[in-house]
């Protein structure tokens, strides 16, 4: 069990209440190890952006226990805003549907900013960067500022500035969702190399059947629980 | 840290370089006034500088001739002048008249004095020559509007402007002319022939009251309202070594006039004619700072909300509080800091031809920087506050 990179146990996240109440995770158990390349499937509504965004230490979840390398979140309920943001910043990265690139940054910049934020020194950061840019194919862009350079290319400097880094888990909220199918899976498949080389744990939800060949495992989710692969 | 504020200000700077423009005109307008209020006190304070005296003595009970009438006799300046350390004395006339000169109203402000004496008259001449004869010449502020050669009629005389000086100006800012007494005394008092009338008449009932039927109280009526050899103030130069404010008490104690020391002129112009100024100046010096960072709270508040995406996601990817407030606040600094330098910049270009003397002084100018910056600080917190209660969640929003 030492490479368990997460487990979710009964995870249920419920949001307002009374008339207004709404399941958005009734009961969610996974398991996640190093290296490992799942997807979690299902239609939209389904509870997919609830459970990365409770994995992600951004919502809390009503009830169930979240374990990220073997430590329980909020168990002690001594979790601190700031710590849960060093649980990100040093142990995640996160790609959007959106790229969510910062648009006055260049591309370089993008990246290099995920590595200065866990104390990487500037040059060491930009070597790192451009590695990865480099592998991603999106090494010319280098200097290019977002809006300029298209949906694919941004899509994998995404991927880059979530993994420059060295985070243990990848967290995808539908990173092809706004590519069209090739480039989609081109996506996919690169976040997918990247992680197998470098031992990471990426968990991609989508509600594209197109997009979840080749995975590890395969979740699927209805009505905010997960059924079997 | 790559700095986040730079990059986003140099990315779109539009906003930025305008909201600096505004700003910093505004801010040059605070320091103008600043400088207008310096110039009040500078210009409040430079004839008894100019004068060069050390004690200056007026009618008794009144504060002087820059606050209020003050008449004394001319003669008073030769029995000072036998008190013991007394090295000079000389007698003043101040008078305010406006003349219609070339088409507009134009305010001086005349010195009489005498030209023999050491102090009292111009303390420079820029072109042409001094005062030298007895009758007919003046010298004048080289900002009045008076050039070399022109001729005024003033009463029935016409005086020829023979020098110019420097911007020398009245406690409430009107160029100076120079005559020599004898001739400002013919205008103030030509000028007031109804009031010496007046004064004439009441005289003689007063006396014919005192004094024995048929002694002419008509004659000595008239010798004495139409004595012109009426001053507004005597000054006084003392010698080395001798303790001036004790001259001045001894010149209260035995005269019965009222004499001031150099220091005691100052204030009373300074309080009287700049405190009110320096009031309203300094309200609308508040009022400005205060427009200020109104206008900067809501530029800052807008560039924040425009960003709130790259905020969220920014916190996502774990980005600790003191980034985002940096960015803010770093922001908020950057926009006064540029303010401030062009607000600098246009009223060190500028401030030659405001027609007011405008004083920069340098302790203001940084005393304000200090509070352009803090007042950047203070109206960065509403777009701090909002940006630190942003949801990360928001940046999953598709
Ligand atoms: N902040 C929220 N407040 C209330 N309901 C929410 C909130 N976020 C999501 N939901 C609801 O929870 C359910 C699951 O949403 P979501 O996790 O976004 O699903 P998916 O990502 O699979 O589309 C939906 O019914 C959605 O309307
Ligand atoms: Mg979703």
């Amino acid at each position: 069990m030492n490479n368990e990179v997460v487990r979710l146990e009964n995870l249920r996240k419920v949001y307002g209440s009374g008339e207004t109440e709404v399941v958005a995770l009734a009961d969610a158990n996974m398991i996640l190890h190093e290296g490992e390349v799942s997807a979690v499937l299902g239609p939209s509504g389904s509870g997919k952006t609830t459970m990365l965004m409770c994995l992600g230490c951004i919502v809390m979840p009503t009830a169930g226990k979240i374990f990220i390398r073997g430590e329980e979140i909020y168990e002690t309920g001594g979790w601190k805003k700031r710590d849960l943001r060093r649980l990100r910043r040093e142990k995640m990265g996160f790609i959007f549907q959106a790229h969510n690139l910062v648009p006055f940054l260049s591309v370089l910049e993008n990246v290099v900013i995920a590595s200065e934020l866990v104390g990487t020194p500037r040059k060491e950061a930009e070597t790192k960067a451009m590695e990865l840019l480099d592998y991603l194919e999106v090494a010319h862009r280098a200097g290019n500022f977002p809006a300029t350079i298209s949906g694919g290319e941004a899509q994998r400097v995404a991927i880059a500035r979530a993994l420059v880094h060295g985070p243990s888990l990848i967290l995808a909220d539908e990173p092809t969702a706004a590519l069209d199918t090739d480039r989609g899976k081109k996506v996919v498949a690169l976040l997918k190399n990247l992680a197998k080389k470098r031992g990471v744990g990426v968990i991609v939800v989508t509600h594209d059947v197109r997009m979840v060949e080749g995975f590890d495992r395969v979740y699927h989710m209805k009505d905010g629980s997960i059924l079997d692969e | 840290m790559i700095d986040l504020a730079v990059k986003d200000i140099s990315h779109s700077p539009r906003r930025f370089i305008f909201t600096c423009l505004g700003i910093g005109m505004l801010l040059m307008v605070v320091m103008a006034m600043g400088g207008i209020y310096r110039g009040f006190v500078d210009d409040a304070t430079l004839i008894v500088k100019n004068t060069g005296a050390d004690i200056w003595v007026v009618q008794k009970d009144t504060n002087g001739p820059f606050a209020e009438e003050s008449r004394i006799p001319e003669d008073l300046k030769h029995t000072l002048g036998v008190l013991p350390g007394v090295s000079d004395t000389g007698a003043l006339s101040f008078q305010t008249i406006q003349i219609n000169w070339k088409g507009k109203p134009n305010r001086l402000f005349i010195i009489g004095y005498d030209p023999n004496l050491r102090f009292g008259g111009p303390s420079e001449i820029i072109a042409g020559r001094p005062i030298l004869r007895r009758h007919y010449d003046m010298v004048a502020n080289f900002k009045s509007g008076l050039r070399l050669g022109d001729k005024l009629t003033l009463g029935q005389d016409t005086y020829t402007v023979v020098g110019l000086t420097g911007n020398v100006v009245s406690p409430s800012g009107d160029p100076v002319v120079y005559m020599t007494l004898a001739d400002a005394q013919k205008v103030q008092f030509q000028k007031n022939n109804e009031a010496i009338r007046n004064d004439r008449e009441r005289l003689k009932e007063e006396l014919s009251g005192l004094l024995p039927q048929g002694a002419g109280e008509g004659k000595i009526a008239d010798a004495l309202s139409n004595d012109t050899h009426i001053v507004n103030a005597v000054v006084l130069k003392v010698s080395k070594g001798y303790p001036v404010s004790k001259i001045a008490a001894a010149v209260e104690r035995w005269k019965h006039y009222r004499a001031f020391t150099v220091p005691e002129q100052e204030t009373i112009l300074t309080m009287g004619l700049v405190a009110k100024a320096k009031m309203q100046l300094g309200l609308f010096r508040i009022i400005l700072l205060i427009v200020s960072m109104a206008i900067i709270n809501l530029v800052i508040y807008t560039q924040t909300m425009d960003k709130m995406r790259e905020i969220a996601t920014l916190k996502l990817i774990g980005a600790p509080d003191w980034t985002i407030v940096r960015l803010i606040v770093e922001q908020s600094l950057l926009l006064g800091f540029f303010a401030y330098w062009i607000g600098y910049a246009i009223i060190n270009l500028t401030y030659k031809y405001f027609p007011r003397r405008v004083v920069l002084v340098p302790f203001d100018l940084k005393a304000l920087f200090v509070i352009v910056m803090l007042i950047c600080v203070i109206a960065s917190f509403t777009g701090v506050r909002s940006a630190l209660k942003v949801d990360p969640a928001h940046a999953l929003g598709g």
